[in-house]
């Protein structure tokens, strides 16, 4: 136990928190002209106590034998995200929501993303990389049958997430690149039929990410205005609380999906950039100790978990600065959202988990 | 990886000693080689990862630095809504703080097309009461706007009654200032009018539109991102400062008196058109400015625009007799001629082709100056000239201040036609001498004559006495300001002398007012025709008079143009300056000079 705790990455630890509090100071400052962030800091405490005590419970099992629950936890998410659709509540215009009374409702795409990388790591390091097309069905049923239930929210971002993290953990399971390359392929061959699928939103949102001056009143609204308060913070920022883009509320969902707005325009390039740094050094962590389990299990997991975090953070980012299509995906640490940061706290619980479990001498 | 071409060649070995959906089993792999592979595919994965927040990072920099000064001035651009705030406009008053303009608080009434269900209905509707064909407001309702005028200003019973219309929500009122005549059409070309955004169009509301109009303020102020402005951010750019009242030099009472009576005269002189300016001549204060016909300048659009003309100082016509005031002064302050001089009396003058004849014969022998003057004789008028010359005579006409303006602070003055000497061909210099082939407005005129009366300095006219703020503090005062002397004071008393003799005993009898001494002098001009000549049984007639004599307070031009039947200047516009001149020095408690019992003590 000792020797786990030495083992115990401190740093990503370290990371983690300073992310958090991050978050939470731009949070206060999103969330002034919402009618007072005391509330919203309030709530995003208990969140924060819940995702915690989450991580400090993943930490303390076994990730082998989380994963040797494999059946349990992928049979289970299939019935919280079919329930979704049952019993959600729609918000926003989607239904995402399971109601929990008093606490608000919980977000079972957010947990699904966690779910299937364990499963899919417990797959995919039962047996050599799948090295044909048809060897590959198993992994594309595993996750997309979840997908399809979350595209039914409809939840097209997080079900691109699952997308990613799918690509991720084959390529790092060692799937050769020409046969992910003919995935790609049959993916951008169903483009079109996806197309005829999409939400007409999601379509304005596609075509005015190409051409943002097209509708710079209704779906290029976000687009611009978001790189309008960007731009406008400058090197240093216009300070906390003193960001006019965020305070005259020109941005929509400032505190959840556009929050590094407000911490672009207050904190400036060097707020993003050290943002962008936490980032880094998170997912520097994250890789070491995906280099450093001691089995494919941990490796798979932890990649996978690498993948999420960073297309998150690329795609969340990527979208305020006019490089991303518009998409609703948090900023994993710093959106405002329970759902969210139990599923990063759940994350990082695991790769603590697998980063304090790689010698294998203990076992 | 090496590089293949695009198909299945590589795969399809392998497939054959493989089971279904089953994992490939090659003996010479091993967990540890997987796990080998698993590790260089997480290298490749972070150098991938970096790139990523590399990319991240240039945008940044890109954004919030290249381009950090454009979105900043979008940002400000969208944040930041600048109005203006209104001023109320300046009243205007009379010499004795009489209103002559105010404003009175009325609604406008605007349509709210976004609001608007039924266009149509709604255009059917409020049609009668905006007088518009329904189909015109239709048009103007475009649907994508907030706002859209349907009538300024309106009376409260009028916007009572599209209140009744109950089209809440669709209609909106807006209060807002407009201006007030307390007295009608008095003084309207002298104070002009206004647009419907209260700016000045005409007369001193033009010529004082600034003072009046004050200094809108700006605020600033944050707008949301529905553009609503946000009222704790609002900022004070700068203050509104009202406009200033204006205290004029005319005098109600006169103005109303020169009014009046010259509408009647116009009317039992059948004449088209009049006007009556009244100036004190030591001043130059306008104690009224008249003209007829005229028009309220609340209701402006409803006469024709050539009425709008301050026609006293915007029209010019020949002076005609009144004018051999200046030529006599001439000739009396050149040293040219004397008073005791004697000119020949014949009945015509033959200069070059033409004949110059006089009205009537006063005189059978010889006559005087004063005798020029009394009798309004044309044929002295020309000797006098001739023996004065042209450079000398048209000296004296631009000193006097003809073919220049008079410098009055209204908009609209005409310079009237002063030709070079050189230019003066024929009987030119003749005929001018008696006020023909020379133009002037009646402003002109009586300001140029009433040099005679200040002991021959010209005074600069002006109708605006001082400047006040809104609680009567002043701000700017306007004294008299001299311009130049033009005749040594012996000369202009001698002149007036002239004149004084003329009323009493000459062409101007009808213009004599009992109790005091009247100096005046007639006109009977005619009026050019447009293709040379004059145009025929077509006069104007005119007076020119100070009273009283000494220390005159009145200097008073009457005209009456194309009036029908008598049209001598002694006969049909010395009665008029007679009326005004009387009813004037009674409101003005000037004390009568000399006893009403004995008229006959004149020296």
């Amino acid at each position: 136990m000792r020797r786990m705790l030495r083992d115990l990455d401190w740093l990503l630890l370290a990371a983690t928190l300073l992310l958090v509090v991050f978050g939470i100071v731009a949070l206060a400052s999103a969330t002034v002209s919402l009618g007072g962030p005391w509330s919203y800091i309030k709530t995003r405490l208990f969140h924060l106590a819940i995702a915690l005590a989450a991580m400090v419970a993943v930490v303390l099992v076994d990730y082998r034998r989380l994963a040797g629950a494999y059946r349990f936890l992928y049979v289970g998410n299939l019935a919280l995200l079919l329930a979704v659709l049952v019993i959600g509540v729609t918000r926003l215009g989607a239904q995402r929501w399971i109601p929990l009374g008093p606490f608000g409702g919980f977000q079972p795409s957010e947990l699904a993303k966690i779910v299937l990388i364990i499963t899919l790591a417990r797959y995919l390091s039962a047996q050599k990389p799948p090295s044909t097309l048809p060897g590959l069905v198993p992994s594309l049923l595993h996750v997309g049958i979840p997908m399809f239930l979350i595209v039914r929210q409809p939840d097209l971002g997080t079900a691109m997430v699952l997308g990613a993290i799918l690509l991720g953990m084959l390529f790092l399971a060692g799937v050769r690149l020409n046969l992910l390359a003919g995935l790609g392929g049959l993916a951008l061959m169903g483009a079109p039929f996806l197309w005829s699928f999409l939400h007409d939103y999601q379509r304005r949102r596609l075509l005015v990410f190409l051409d943002p001056g097209i509708d710079p009143l209704g779906a290029g609204y976000a687009l611009n205005q978001a790189k309008i308060a960007v731009g406008s913070g400058q090197v240093w920022g216009k300070g906390l609380f003193a960001g006019t883009q965020n305070l005259l509320r020109f941005i929509p969902e400032q505190h959840t999906d556009f929050i590094f707005t407000v911490i672009g325009e207050e904190l400036g390039f060097l707020g993003g950039a050290l943002l962008l740094l936490l980032f880094l050094l998170w997912i520097w962590r994250a890789l070491h100790i995906a280099n450093t389990a001691g089995d494919r299990l941990g490796m798979l997991v932890a990649g996978g978990i690498v993948a999420l975090v960073v297309f998150h953070v690329f795609v969340n980012i990527g979208m305020t600065v006019g490089l991303m299509p518009i998409t609703g995906i948090p900023l994993p640490f710093i959106s405002y959202g329970g759902s969210s940061l139990l599923a990063t706290g759940v994350a990082t619980g695991l790769l603590l988990n697998i980063g304090m479990r790689r010698r294998k001498i203990l076992f | 990886m090496t590089r293949r071409p695009p198909g299945r060649s590589r795969p399809r070995p392998l497939r054959s000693g493989q089971r279904p959906a089953g994992p490939v089993r090659r003996p010479a792999v091993s967990e540890v080689d997987l796990q080998r592979a698993v590790r260089g595919r997480l290298t490749f994965l972070f150098v991938l990862l970096f790139a990523g927040q590399a990319v991240l990072l240039g945008r940044l920099v890109y954004i919030q630095g290249s381009q950090a000064d454009h979105l900043q001035r979008l940002a400000l651009n969208q944040q930041l809504g600048a109005f203006v705030l209104p001023t109320h406009r300046g009243r205007i008053f009379d010499r004795a703080g009489r209103p002559l303009v105010t404003n009175v608080e009325v609604e406008s009434v605007f349509a709210v097309p976004r609001a608007i269900r039924d266009p149509q209905e709604f255009a059917r509707r409020v049609a009668p009461l905006v007088r518009m064909d329904p189909r015109e407001i239709e048009r103007r309702l475009e649907p994508r706007l907030y706002f859209v005028w349907l009538k300024r200003k309106v009376s409260p019973e009028t916007a009572a009654t599209f209140r009744a219309l109950k089209l809440e929500g669709q209609l909106g009122f807006l209060e807002e200032a407009r201006r007030a005549y307390p007295n009608g059409e008095l003084a309207a070309h002298l104070l002009g009018f206004v647009g419907i955004d209260n700016q000045g169009l005409a007369g001193v509301e033009l010529a004082y539109d600034s003072t009046l109009q004050g200094r809108p303020g700006r605020a600033v102020v944050g707008r949301d991102a529905i553009g609503r402005p946000i009222v704790e951010t609002q900022r004070l750019a700068a203050p509104a400062v009202d406009g200033a009242d204006l205290v004029l030099t005319v005098d109600q009472v006169v103005q109303h008196i020169a009014e009046r009576e010259l509408e009647k005269a116009v009317e039992e002189t059948g004449a088209v058109r009049g006007m009556a300016l009244v100036m004190d001549p030591r001043t130059g204060e306008m104690l009224a400015l008249a003209a007829v016909p005229t028009y309220n300048p609340g209701a402006f659009q409803r006469v024709p625009p050539k009425r709008w003309v301050n026609r006293p100082i915007g029209e010019v016509f020949e002076p005609g007799s009144t004018f051999k005031l200046i030529t006599a002064a001439a000739a009396l302050d050149s040293g040219r001629v004397d008073l005791t001089d004697v000119f020949d009396c014949p009945e015509s003058l033959q200069v070059g082709t033409h004949r110059i004849r006089d009205a009537h014969r006063y005189c059978t022998t010889s006559q005087t100056l004063t005798d020029v003057i009394r009798y309004s004789s044309n044929v002295g008028a020309a000797e006098v000239a001739a023996r004065l010359g042209k450079e000398r005579l048209y000296e004296y006409i631009r000193r006097f201040g003809f073919g220049a303006p008079t410098g009055i602070d209204l908009p609209g003055e005409a310079t009237g036609i002063v030709r070079p000497p050189q230019e003066w061909l024929g009987p030119g210099l003749q005929t001018i001498g008696f006020g023909q082939g020379i133009s002037a407005t009646a402003l002109q005129m009586l300001v140029g004559a009433s040099a005679l009366a200040n002991d021959g300095v010209l005074v600069r006219p002006h109708v605006v006495r001082m400047v006040r703020d809104r609680e009567g503090r002043l701000l700017q005062g306007v004294s008299a300001a001299p311009r130049r002397g033009v005749v040594a004071p012996e000369v202009a008393a001698a002149v007036v002398r002239m004149m004084i003799r003329t009323v009493e005993d000459g062409t101007g009898k009808l213009a004599a007012v009992p109790g005091y001494v009247v100096a005046g002098k007639t006109g009977t001009a005619q009026i050019p025709a447009p293709g040379g000549g004059y145009l025929q049984g077509r006069y104007i007639s005119s007076f020119l008079g100070f009273t009283p004599i000494p220390n005159p307070r009145l200097a008073i031009l009457v005209v009456l143009e194309e009036p029908r039947g008598a049209y001598y200047g002694g006969a049909v516009a010395a009665p008029l300056f007679r009326a005004i001149a009387e009813r004037a020095l009674w409101y003005l408690r000037v004390p009568p000079s000399t006893p009403l019992a004995a008229p006959a003590q004149t020296p």
